[in-house]
């Protein structure tokens, strides 16, 4: 009975990726755009397989250690921080991270695993590296999800003779297939888009995503770069659809585990293995922040010892300053068109949960296909009314633009606390609450939280958008994340590392007051609790009451 | 209850004092003259510390010369976005900063407005500097640059393209930008085509590709500045390099880097007017005052580009004039990049390039 449920997700990822692949290559244009849809395809399956095995058995590994029952909330903590990092930094602190001269690609020449005279930084194997460290995150978030559900059947199947393989095969991976399946067709569908780390690091591999951004801006060969789009959208919104439809099948399959993990021996060092890999970009950005060099030098800390003037210069710098009000106003934008709509629709079909469900696999492939191809699509839409390109404003464009990921991501979030939502709404109706009342007490309060993490996230998408802001107003916006291309094409200075950081710090910063505010209630009620109880007892004459 | 009363009052009040400063902007100035609002002229750059160079040097001082406003933004080069706005009218930019390639497909494709030379005076240009539809903005140079701490002891420095292909001699990678255009033109250079042979038949691509496959694998490529400075500082041996981000390395970084404008491919970046701007007029005027050369020794001194005004090559010392891709003599020992050539064959070259990439 185990085939028939190993075979159907995985039936189910053939046919996408298949019919994908078949669409994706008629709309291919020609010879070169072929070859890189095979180097993106390989790449997208180098990276995936990676990801999978760096995010698979360390976070089962971290759900085995008794003794440290907290980390796998820091895996999913150092994950969720690790996204703060815009992708411009990201990809130059790696290159600094790589240099031939530097002490990593050193040691590899000296140790022969790496061939005298080649450089490191901008080799396959580099951009692999990269984009592992980029998606290595999702992966863990997706499977920290599900992974827990397993609990203790692996030990209990041991317990009663199974051996590692028959417990692999007839328990672990029967169960985190479907979240398995999920992590990697979302890894997948990401790299079909990637450009900005490949080209930073100075890869010659040229993606899909690559290839479109040379067709646009070196030979504006619109027609084909939008027939690339296409069919980069082709392979990828039916490996988004399927990765959809497994976490669809995944939140309604998951369950709480009777009783938690026995600990696995010798784990703890795989389990933190991903905090290593994901501390690495964190690192070398400080690093580079730090250090007295004018240019981005892995080295110049260690010489020369630190320095904070590159964060006096970030927060000084007019430039910085000057996209402050822009990148405000178009992340409010971007807020408003994401978490009203969203919850307004949440709201609305409420109490139709097939609609629901709709509007969940929906939201999950917008968030999936790749930004680039989805970006360029929209601007082929929005040049054929230029009155509404002319008429509205640029931020606010911009903003809408962010908006459509927004949306998604203001959705599900929302959608997190629908069934609840639902019985407390019954529940008020049948105490006699008023229509009003029901928003009011009971509604909004519920939905409050995923609001406040709506708010952040599109923050997040804010900070590292260059596409939506760039492409879809007539007038590009200056906003935070653009001023750092801008910078990083005439000259990256540590100040840029030190402005990513103060970035990252103000995404923490909201983090922390939006869960303060989540958490307030509880706190007060504690606080009322500590102050209160003894002065009762002292009112009523009860000694030693607590 | 409390909250929420004051939260209505500070809105409302909010809400008087906006229309009160619409209100105010509107109204005219009683019993003074009419005052005739100024025009904008709307500028676009490539962003970053440059664009603010420009604009405080060329830009404020010229438009406040010609009596009107302006307005710099950024763009990053989106040459379709910028065709596309310009196509459908949306386009809101009176002067825009662009490559050769963008003037000459942009000029062919009839979204450029042609300059009026009988306004602004070409005899006030460095030669070359001069398009139908585009003013010189800058000179720049792809030069051979390399790092002095990296070369081995002992070893000459490198003096011209062959010695970018000599391996042996020269251990190391070779940072290139990811772009057909300049590395085709260096790889014959280096296979010895004489530079007034290389555009005479058109450019070899096949040959140049063949040259470059020698040393395929210690290519490291760069696409912006920020990657080129960082290569040429921590990565690469030497590089094929804008001119400019070596001279930032060398006066901003100190880093021991050093270049030959022998066999360079000597450029300019443009200066075009949009064929739907709504200020042309104005637009002429501020290209008939660019070439006296107001401010543009002061891009030549912060970013090491040559100004395309003679006038201000006059008021630069000499020790940084024998820097810049503008001196005579330097610009006498490259070769002078042929974006008609490029303009015609760009698209079947870069499906070449691309495919070459790609091990084809």
């Amino acid at each position: 009975m185990r085939i028939p449920r190993l075979a159907s997700p995985l039936l189910l990822i053939a046919l996408a990726l298949i019919g994908g692949w078949i669409a994706a290559w008629l709309l291919l244009p020609d010879e070169v755009a072929h070859l890189s849809f095979l180097v993106t395809i390989k790449l997208g399956i180098e990276v995936t397989a990676l990801c999978l095995l760096l995010g698979s058995f360390p976070l089962y590994a971290a759900l085995r250690q008794p003794k440290w029952p907290k980390l796998p909330h820091v895996l999913v903590a150092v994950s969720l921080g690790s996204l703060l990092i815009p992708t411009i930094a990201r990809s130059l602190s790696l290159s600094a991270l790589f240099s031939f001269y530097g002490p990593l690609a050193t040691g590899l020449r000296v140790m022969r695993l790496w061939p005298q005279g080649q450089p490191l930084d901008s080799s396959h194997a580099a951009v692999v590296i990269a984009l592992v460290t980029l998606y290595l995150p999702f992966t863990l978030l997706i499977l920290s999800e599900s992974m827990p559900s397993l609990g203790r059947m692996p030990d209990v199947a041991g317990t009663l003779g199974a051996g590692v393989l028959q417990t692999s095969l007839r328990v672990t991976i029967p169960r985190l297939l479907r979240p398995l399946a999920t992590a990697g067709l979302v890894v997948f569908s990401q790299v079909l888009g990637v450009i900005i780390t490949p080209r930073i690091l100075g890869s010659e591999d040229v993606t899909l995503a690559v290839l479109i951004d040379d067709l646009l801006k070196r030979t504006m060969n619109t027609p084909e770069a939008l027939r690339i789009a296409w069919a980069e959208m082709a392979l990828a919104i039916p490996v988004a659809a399927v990765a959809a439809y497994f976490i669809e099948k995944e939140r309604t399959a998951r369950a709480r585990p009777l009783q938690p993990a026995l600990r696995f021996r010798g784990g703890r060092v795989l389990s933190v293995i991903p905090l290593v890999i994901l501390a690495v970009v964190p690192g070398a950005l400080l690093i580079l922040s730090l250090g007295h060099s004018p240019i981005l030098s892995m080295a110049s800390l260690f010489q020369s010892g630190p320095t904070l003037e590159w964060f006096r210069r970030a927060l000084l710098e007019p430039g910085f300053r000057r996209v402050l009000l822009p990148s405000f106003m178009v992340w409010m934008a971007a807020a408003a068109f994401s978490i009203f709509p969203a919850l307004l629709v949440s709201v609305l079909i409420l109490p139709y949960p097939q609609v629901r469900r709709s509007f969940r696999l929906l939201a999950l492939v917008l968030l999936f296909v790749p930004q680039n191809a989805l970006g360029v699509l929209l601007f082929m839409v929005l040049s054929r009314f230029p009155a509404a390109q002319a008429s509205i404003p640029a931020w606010l464009l911009g903003g809408m633009g962010q908006a459509v990921p927004g949306f998604a991501f203001a959705f599900l979030l929302m959608d997190r606390v629908g069934d609840r939502l639902r019985r407390s709404l019954a529940l008020a109706s049948t105490l006699g609450a008023s229509a009003w009342q029901r928003l009011l007490k009971v509604a909004l309060p519920n939905l409050a939280p995923s609001v406040a993490a709506a708010f952040v996230a599109t923050a997040l998408i804010t900070l590292d958008d260059i596409i939506f802001v760039r492409y879809l107003p007539r007038l590009p916006v200056n906003t935070a994340a653009t001023e750092l291309f801008g910078r990083a094409r005439y000259g990256a200075a540590p100040d840029l590392a030190a402005a990513c950081i103060l970035m990252a710090l103000f995404i923490l910063l909201l983090v922390a007051c939006g869960h303060i505010a989540r958490e307030f209630p509880a706190i007060r009620r504690r606080l009322v609790a500590s102050v209160g109880r003894p002065k009762v007892a002292a009112e009523l004459g009860v000694e030693g009451a607590r | 209850m409390k909250w929420k009363r004051l939260a209505f009052l500070a809105t409302g009040l909010l809400f008087l004092a906006a229309c009160a400063q619409g209100q105010k902007t509107n109204e005219k100035q009683p019993g003074g003259p009419l005052v005739r609002p100024k025009v904008t002229l709307h500028f676009a750059s490539f962003g970053g510390s440059f664009q603010d160079d420009l604009d405080r040097a060329v830009i404020k001082p010229i438009c406040r010369e010609i009596g009107c406003d302006s307005q710099v933004d950024a763009y990053s080069g989106e040459y379709d976005h910028l065709a596309a706005t310009i196509k459908n009218g949306t386009n809101p930019f009176d002067l825009v900063h662009v490559e050769t390639r963008f003037l000459i497909q942009g000029g062919k494709g009839g979204l450029l407005a042609p300059i009026n030379w009988k306004e602004v005076d070409e005899n006030k240009l460095v030669p070359g500097a001069k398009n139908r539809f585009g003013v010189g903005l800058l000179a720049w140079s792809l030069v051979l640059a390399w790092n002095q701490s990296r070369l081995p002891a002992g070893t000459p420095p490198p003096s011209s393209w062959k010695d970018f292909f000599n391996i042996k001699k020269y251990p190391g990678p070779r940072a290139l930008r990811n772009t057909p255009e300049g590395n085709i033109e260096l790889a014959l250079l280096a296979d010895g085509v004489k530079p007034q042979d290389l555009y005479k038949n058109g450019l070899d691509v096949d040959r140049a590709l063949r040259k470059l496959s020698t040393i395929k694998p210690y290519i490291s490529w760069w696409t912006s500045g920020a990657e080129l400075e960082q290569k040429l500082s921590t990565s690469c041996i030497m590089a094929a390099a804008w001119n400019g981000r070596v001279f930032n390395l060398k006066k901003a970084a100190q880093v021991p880097v050093a270049f030959t404008y022998d066999g360079s491919i000597n450029q300019f970046d443009w200066w075009v007017i949009p064929a739907n701007s709504a200020h042309k007029n104005l637009a002429m005027k501020f290209l008939a005052a660019f070439v006296n050369g107001q401010g543009q020794d002061t891009i030549a001194k912060n970013f090491g580009y040559g100004p395309v005004a003679l006038k201000a090559l006059g008021a630069i010392p000499p020790d940084l004039l024998e820097q810049l891709p503008s001196d005579p003599t330097n610009a006498k020992l490259g070769v002078p990049f042929d974006g008609e050539w490029w303009a015609q064959n760009e698209a079947a070259v870069e499906k070449r390039w691309n495919q070459w990439l790609l091990g084809h």
